[in-house]
């Protein structure tokens, strides 16, 4: 299937900020693709360009194979969830989801069972008659949504549409907007800087830092395989470490030496030769805590630490450890396994030991 | 303060006067200088002159012992009623032609940048600093048939040889709009400021057109200021009397020159004072629909949506 919705060479500047770069990122249709990064690089502006509000300086928009890089956003069948919902406050919320239809000369027959129907579908019917200021943010959140969606826009975009709700009405909503989506099916471009909303939530996710996309892929293509140092420290945690190809094992591994650690084995992905500059990426969950050197294991490294700090976090507990200097970021579940061991405390002496495997190898050529 | 109370607390505290009678007294105290000030300076005088408008003239030009109805009947003829039908229309005049100007400029200057806006609120509020009967005299040079506005215009052919601006109706309301535009531009650039720009997006996102989005969203949306521009410009506007006085002609005396003229020409205190009563209770019939009004859609609105408003005055 060809792509339902593409940027093409998009480039954007306000004056002498370049803030949007050469981004191109194409969704299917029907699917939800996040736009993830960093509050400020430049996610709110490309969904700017995706609603018309904005004009690239270069580049094009496509839309259902056509070029909508000129239209004006009331001329486009794409809406928009605005980051502060942008409901019309001296409108009920009735009037609010009937403005779209309405204004397309929809006669008030149906634009009255229409409605209906959406606030229906977002449990708003007992609302109708309020005004935005005397609903909550959640609420507001759903109007704001069925007030875009009674459109039967292409595209729908959604621009950090939880940031302005607390952490539990946060995972409700998200819970909601999946299901909205599996309603309406309709194409979302959802734009986030919460890893955890866009992990969720998508079929694809395109990863920004500073204006441009660093990558993109589906959730685990993105955490288990970072394609940059960027991307590995902003999905998840992660322990970056600098490191030179010391030597080439055979055609799957290599030998690394990390500046301080000293040697180890990991997966050669990339096919790097010998005395290659690269950096390092591993999960703290990856590694594994044991109180004495364990005996030598298939494919595993392993190395002596001290553990500085313990961070009890009820499902896991997050360990520093300190090797040469090097504060290292372990997270141990709390299975069965685990618990029935004796628990490491606070300047304890362990082994930590990680597969050959769960190394993941960035080229070190962007930061 | 219940006495339970009284006797659990340090002896200290009892001393002190309990919150609410405190905010009482502090509420009293702070209003009480304006309360006097609008007694004195407004009230009293709005009283005698209600007052006055009852009473019979004095043929010295002062105001007789008696009481009379006479005087506010008479403000009731046929002639009155001519002038005050005329006054009504052109203050609207007046008044809608300045909404037109100031809702675009008020818009327009609060879509500029920080860096502008006070500069160019500048240039509204600049002409303010000039006497008003100056600025009618020079309106009086412009308008003036050899004047640089007529020959102008009567060059480029817009107006016909021979159409005159000065001294009828059309000097009138030009000059009024003139004088009352910086204080309606005022108001709606205030509304304006606080607008959320974000919703015109959003009627537009939704296909609404750029002049459907301004007049279902934005206009809505700055009512409050466009009320204030109405009355700050209607109300005055029905009291005018200097620029009917000064650029106008035989047919454009208002119900503000006859007060003028009763008051200061003929010394018959009682009629002026009767005309102004007239006056007053036009501008106040509308005024208390609209408060009244106002006041019953906000009770439907719910208390929330009335702090909200008022705290957003
Ligand atoms: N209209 C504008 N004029 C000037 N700079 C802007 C404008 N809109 C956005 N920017 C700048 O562009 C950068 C990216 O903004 P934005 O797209 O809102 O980022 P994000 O949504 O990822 O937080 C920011 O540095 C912001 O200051
Ligand atoms: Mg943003």
């Amino acid at each position: 299937m060809s792509d339902f919705f593409e940027l093409v060479n998009v480039d954007k500047s306000f004056g002498e900020h370049h803030v949007v770069k050469d981004v191109c990122i194409s969704a299917k249709c029907g699917e939800v693709f996040s736009l993830l990064g960093p509050s400020g690089c430049g996610k709110t502006t490309i969904l700017r360009i995706a609603g018309g509000f904005e004009t690239p300086d270069s580049g094009s928009v496509w839309l259902d194979g056509k070029d909508v890089t000129a239209l004006s956003p009331n001329k486009r069948k794409v809406n928009t969830v605005f980051q502060n919902y942008a409901l019309f406050p001296h409108m009920t919320i009735w009037d609010n989801v009937a403005f779209g239809p309405r204004i397309a000369g929809m006669k008030e027959a149906e634009v009255k069972k229409q409605v209906g129907e959406m606030l229906e579908i977002v449990r708003m019917s007992a609302h109708a008659d309020k005004r935005p200021d005397q609903i909550s943010g959640g609420q507001k959140q759903r109007v704001a949504i069925v007030r875009a969606l009674i459109n039967y826009p292409k595209l729908l975009l959604l621009d950090e549409p939880l940031a302005a709700l607390d952490l539990k009405l946060r995972q409700y909503m998200l819970l909601e907007l999946d299901r909205i989506h599996d309603v309406f099916g309709t194409t979302f471009i959802y734009v986030t800087h919460d890893q955890n909303e866009a992990m969720s939530l998508s079929d694809h996710i395109a990863v920004m830092n500073d204006g441009r996309i660093e990558q993109v892929g589906t959730p685990a293509e993105i955490y288990e395989n970072p394609a940059t140092k960027f991307v590995a420290s902003f999905i998840g945690d992660t322990n970056l470490f600098d490191a030179t190809v010391s030597g080439i094992i055979d055609s799957e591994y290599m030998r690394v030496d990390i500046a301080g650690l000293g040697e180890f084995c990991a997966f050669n992905e990339h096919k790097f030769p010998a005395g290659s500059k690269i950096t390092l990426s591993i999960r703290p969950e990856r590694f594994r805590i044991f109180a004495d050197k364990p005996s030598p294991m298939d494919r595993q490294n392993f190395i002596k630490g001290k553990i500085i700090d313990i961070i009890y976090q009820g499902a896991q507990t997050r360990y520093w450890v300190e090797v040469n200097g090097m504060r290292i970021n372990v997270l141990q579940q709390h299975n069965r396994c685990y618990l029935d061991q004796k628990q490491p405390t606070w300047n304890d002496e362990i082994w930590i030991a990680w597969h050959r495997d769960d190394v993941t190898t960035l080229p070190k050529t962007r930061d | 303060m219940n006495p339970a109370d009284t006797t659990a607390k340090p002896s200290s505290l009892t001393h002190a006067p309990s919150p609410i009678g405190r905010g009482k007294f502090c509420e009293v105290s702070l209003t009480l200088p304006s309360l006097l000030w609008l007694l004195f300076f407004f009230a009293v005088p709005a009283a005698m002159v209600f007052a006055i408008a009852f009473k019979t003239a004095d043929s010295s030009g002062g105001i007789g012992s008696s009481w009379t109805l006479e005087t506010i009947v008479e403000v009731f003829n046929f002639n009155y009623a001519r002038i005050m039908w005329r006054t009504v229309w052109v203050s609207f005049a007046v008044t809608a032609i300045c909404l037109l100007l100031a809702v675009p400029v008020g818009y327009w200057i609060s879509r500029q940048d920080k860096k502008y806006k006070n500069w160019l609120l500048l240039l509204v509020v600049i002409p303010l600093w000039t006497n008003f009967l100056i600025r009618i005299f020079a309106w009086r040079l412009l308008l003036h048939p050899d004047g640089i506005i007529r020959t102008a215009l009567v060059s480029i052919g817009i107006i016909p040889e021979d159409v005159f601006l000065l001294n009828n109706m059309t000097a009138v309301i030009i000059v009024s709009v003139y004088t009352h535009l910086s204080f309606a531009i005022l108001p709606i650039y205030a509304a304006s400021e606080r607008f959320d720009f974000s919703l015109l997006e959003a009627a537009r996102d939704l296909g609404a057109g750029r002049f459907r989005a301004f007049c279902l969203i934005y206009l809505p949306g700055i009512k409050r200021g466009i009320i204030t521009a109405f009355l700050i410009v209607f109300i005055p506007a029905l009291g005018s009397y200097a620029i009917p006085d000064l650029v106008g002609g035989i047919d454009c005396e208002l119900l503000g020159n006859k007060i003028a003229f009763r008051a200061m020409a003929n010394r018959n205190l009682p009629e002026a004072a009767a005309i102004s009563v007239v006056l007053a209770c036009m501008i106040a019939i509308p005024f208390i629909a609209f408060v009244f009004g106002g006041g019953r859609k906000r009770a439907d609105g719910g208390a929330r949506a009335e702090t909200e408003a008022i705290s957003r005055q």
